[in-house]
């Protein structure tokens, strides 16, 4: 178990005077489930801060709103409080490995850099009631509260005037700040633009982001190599398949970005591990011509070593790849077809 | 070939039409193998691999099979998302270009000579028009107003120019004027008004594209059952130049790059290829390409100086020294110089170069000017400035909330530094700061709950209130911590992206200073 690792979850669904939503709870309930699963994050429960809307009386105002502002930062003074201890205990600033932070609602971007997540008692003119939880991932990272931070956000990051709610700690700079703090960030979409949420194959509305994230997190993003799923592996896999959980109609839609935005900080050469799990396969259908029957059909990997080879059956072969690229042949014709396996929730389908 | 063949490297050469275009290239395993902008060649062993490129905001892949030979992928031009109706860009009809070439070239509005501004606005919402289109569409310059810098009104775009009412409606107009800066006015449907300035440099005709947007500042209780209206989108406006009286042009190469720049500004990329570079460092004719590039250039980790120089002594022979934006860029090349800036720039970059010039105590932005006004009611960010045109002075606003919290009316409606001292007030009273504090003693982590238990980790002390004005200092001292030194200031300034005087003018308000409230 990940004793060592800690983590802020956050789902805020009803916003009283910005509108409600449909996906953040859950959304924070499946980054949750994967975070404390033994297969997953496994972090101790009694480490994670979880705080969803209905977990709260709920309220007419935003003025009482829950979870606010000031309900969500006593998790992180919590933390600071814990390094502090720790620091006056001549053990140094080190509260744990990593820190996790997952952060689901509205959104808004104060700057190109910040993404805030609204806590339920901001409205369009308190604004101001928001967490950057980059600023507060940096600060903690900086520090050497942790030696790794993780952060999250599924949440729209529309320019609004907004002064930054800066995390308001001393700055502390640890000695390992430069050197050994590592991190990996993922943002639900680009700067200034929407994120979206739709009915998921489980019947509940998720966001896309999230979605993608949770689904490259329980396997599908891991290395092909050796099963690892690192901020590398997981990137890849949400830079080439975000767009795969999007409705047709966002993704005919220019202004709907289909990758998320990414930053895996200064020390991306050593990637975070985040598990390490058998290397899933997925469904590969090969259309067969009826003049291919009889003849070998050779299925080669990115470096072209033959990972297949069959005599093919029209009208289709079936199979399962790992995720990556690869190249169909029918031997003795001209007939060769690249394809991808993206690792993505539609099955791939080739045709020559 | 085998695998286990010795592998002799391939090159792979991807060339694009646009040159403000990414190129990655990505292996098997999904690893980024190298990239470039606008062309890239790189050598690669034997394999397949996956070429992504993107423009704008739009992105392209292909698969790439690298096998006995090298490979030459050529990328046509990207069809992107521009208001300007330039040739090969999505979202454009050919009676919008029609329209858009006749109105740049005809006068709508004369206010004076030397220069002008040409607004074009339109709507777009399909390809093809629906089986039944209306017989009559909105004004879609409804709302749009041009202004002097004193506010007086010299064009309304909904009244004055042409306009076509059918399906995808547009509306020109075309104003003469003489060379100085203008502000350009949105009434939203929410009621509230926006503003940007809009440079008329001497001989040139700047040209300001709009396409409309559902409007997203409604109040909510209307949107249920109420279409939404459409506005124009100030925010990702095309703002080109071309030279007075050669009128706007569909097909021009050199328009078509600002607008890839000015999407790569907008997006924080490094669109800035090669060939580009080599462009700015000769004598361009496109000023607009000249100001976006300068900006891009600056998004390099260590911005060419020596170039950036010559793109600004070249914008400054192209459109004189009164130019906020390239006079702004100017700062970067001599940052003591005798530069005054009353009028904000139009792209938010250049704004924020003025701030940062502040930070050492430069006096950039004079006393009472529009530019020290705007200063904290800027709304939204890249690439344009844009700011709301709520007129109440720094000074007024603190003077409000002073005595609104004073009264017990802590109900204001700014969008400003002060919304968070004001919210924070009007959330937390005094009783309601007591009860939080009882409250508080529950932590959202059980681990630390337990460590309390056990006397491992000591409870939380409780702080004492000991009145509103103290309150309000020590909520202010929260959201701007304790200025106290150079360093701090200079991040505070970046912070709040307001310049040092309206910062310290502020503090001064508050009465904020030495270490009084910080600390542990």
């Amino acid at each position: 178990m990940a004793q060592d690792d800690w983590a802020i979850v956050v789902g805020i669904a009803l916003y009283p005077e910005l509108g409600n939503l449909d996906g953040p709870e859950n959304d924070a309930q499946g980054f949750y489930d994967w975070l404390v699963a033994p297969d997953g994050g496994d972090v101790p429960p009694d480490n994670v801060a979880f705080f969803l809307s209905s977990r709260f009386p709920p309220a007419l105002a935003a003025l009482r709103a829950e979870p606010g502002l000031a309900t969500l930062q006593v998790a992180f003074d919590e933390l600071q409080e814990l390094a502090k201890k720790n620091f006056k205990s001549g053990n140094g600033y080190r509260v744990g490995r990593r820190l996790y932070i997952f952060l689901s609602g509205h959104g808004c971007s104060p700057s190109s850099t910040d993404t805030a997540l609204l806590a339920a008692n901001a409205n369009r003119d308190r604004p101001g009631y928001h967490i950057i939880g980059r600023l507060y991932a940096d600060t903690f990272l900086i520090a050497n509260f942790f030696d790794e931070a993780v952060l999250f956000m599924d949440c729209c990051r529309e320019n609004v005037q907004t002064p930054p709610n800066i995390p308001p700690y001393n700055k502390i700079t640890g000695p390992d700040a430069l050197d050994k703090a590592r991190c990996f960030y993922g943002f639900a979409t680009k700067w200034s633009r929407l994120s979206r949420e739709r009915k998921m194959a489980d019947g509940l509305v998720h966001g896309v982001f999230t979605t993608a994230l949770l689904a490259g997190l329980k396997g599908a993003a891991c290395d092909p190599t050796d099963g690892r799923i690192t901020s590398a592996s997981l990137g890849s896999y949400l830079y080439a398949n975000m767009k795969t959980f999007l409705s047709p109609a966002d993704l005919n839609d220019p202004e709907i970005p289909q990758e998320p935005d990414l930053d895996y900080g200064k020390n991306p050469q050593t990637p975070l591990v985040f598990a390490t799990v058998a290397i899933p396969e997925f469904p590969v259908t090969i259309n067969l011509p009826p003049e291919t029957a009889g003849k070998t059909i050779e299925i080669l990997d990115s470096k072209f070593n033959v990972v297949e080879s069959t005599i093919a059956a029209p009208p289709q072969r079936k199979t399962k790849l790992k995720r990556g690229l690869y190249l169909a042949t029918v031997l003795t014709t001209a007939l060769r077809k690249d394809f991808e396996v993206t690792g993505g929730t539609e099955e791939v389908n080739v045709s020559f | 070939m085998s695998a286990s063949e010795p592998t002799q490297r391939l090159n792979l050469e991807v060339v694009c039409a646009d040159s403000a275009t990414e190129v990655f290239v990505i292996d098997g395993e999904f690893n980024l193998k190298d990239r470039g902008i606008g062309y890239l060649k790189t050598a690669l062993e034997p394999g397949i691999y996956k070429v992504k490129v993107r423009a704008g905001f739009e992105t392209q892949e292909q698969s790439v099979i690298l096998r006995g030979q090298d490979q030459v992928i050529r990328i046509p031009p990207f069809s992107f998302v521009s208001p300007a109706p330039l040739s090969g860009t999505s979202r454009t009809h050919e009676f919008h270009i029609a329209a858009a070439y006749d109105e740049s070239r005809k006068v709508h509005v004369s206010d004076g000579h030397g220069s002008s501004i040409f607004i074009f606005v339109r709507d777009w919402t399909s390809d093809t028009p629906p089986a039944q289109t209306e017989s009559a569409y909105p004004n879609p310059a409804e709302g749009l107003s041009l202004h002097d810098l004193e506010g007086n009104e010299i064009a309304d775009l909904s009244r004055d120019g042409n306009r076509s009412d059918r399906w995808e409606p547009w509306a020109g107009c075309n104003v003469e004027l003489d060379p100085g800066c203008y502000l350009l006015n949105l009434k939203t449907t929410g009621g509230k008004v926006l503003e940007q300035t809009i440079v008329a440099a001497p001989g040139w005709q700047t040209q300001v594209f709009l396409l409309l947007k559902s409007c997203g500042d409604q109040p909510q209780e209307s949107r249920a059952d109420q279409p939404q209206e459409r506005r124009p989108d100030v925010h990702h406006a095309a703002i080109l130049m071309a030279p007075m009286g050669e009128g706007f042009q569909s097909n021009n190469d050199s328009q078509r790059l600002a607008e890839l720049a000015r999407l790569g500004l907008a997006n924080e990329r490094r669109v800035l290829s090669e060939d580009v570079r080599r462009m700015l460092d000769g004598k361009f004719q496109n000023p607009m390409l000249g100001i976006l590039g300068a900006h891009l250039l600056l998004l390099d980790a260590e911005p060419d100086q020596s170039l950036l120089g010559v793109v600004v002594n070249n914008l400054q022979n192209l459109l004189g020294h009164n130019h906020p934006d390239v006079e702004a860029l100017a700062l970067k090349i001599h940052p003591g110089g005798n530069q005054r800036f009353p009028v904000p720039p139009m792209l938010r970059k250049s704004w924020n170069l003025i701030v940062n010039a502040t930070m050492g105590g430069l006096d950039l932005v004079p006393d009472g000017s529009l530019a020290e006004k705007i200063a904290t009611a800027v709304w939204g960010t890249n690439p344009w400035l844009i700011w709301t045109q709520e007129k109440a002075s720094l000074v007024d606003m603190i003077t409000a909330l002073k005595e609104g919290y004073q009264s017990g009316k802590v109900g204001f409606n700014l969008q400003s530094l002060e919304t968070v001292v004001k919210a924070r007030v009007a959330e937390f009273p005094k009783k309601r700061v007591m009860r939080g504090i009882k409250k508080s003693f529950e932590s959202p982590f059980e681990a630390i709950n337990k460590m309390r238990a056990t006397g491992e980790l000591q409870q939380p002390k409780k702080k004492v209130m000991r009145s509103a004005s103290i309150f309000a200092k020590q909520e202010m001292a929260k959201v701007m911590g304790s200025p106290d030194d150079e360093t701090k200031i200079a991040s505070l300034v970046e912070s709040f992206n307001i310049p040092r005087r309206n910062l310290e003018r502020m503090m001064a308000k508050f009465n904020i200073k030495g270490d009084r409230f910080g600390g542990e």
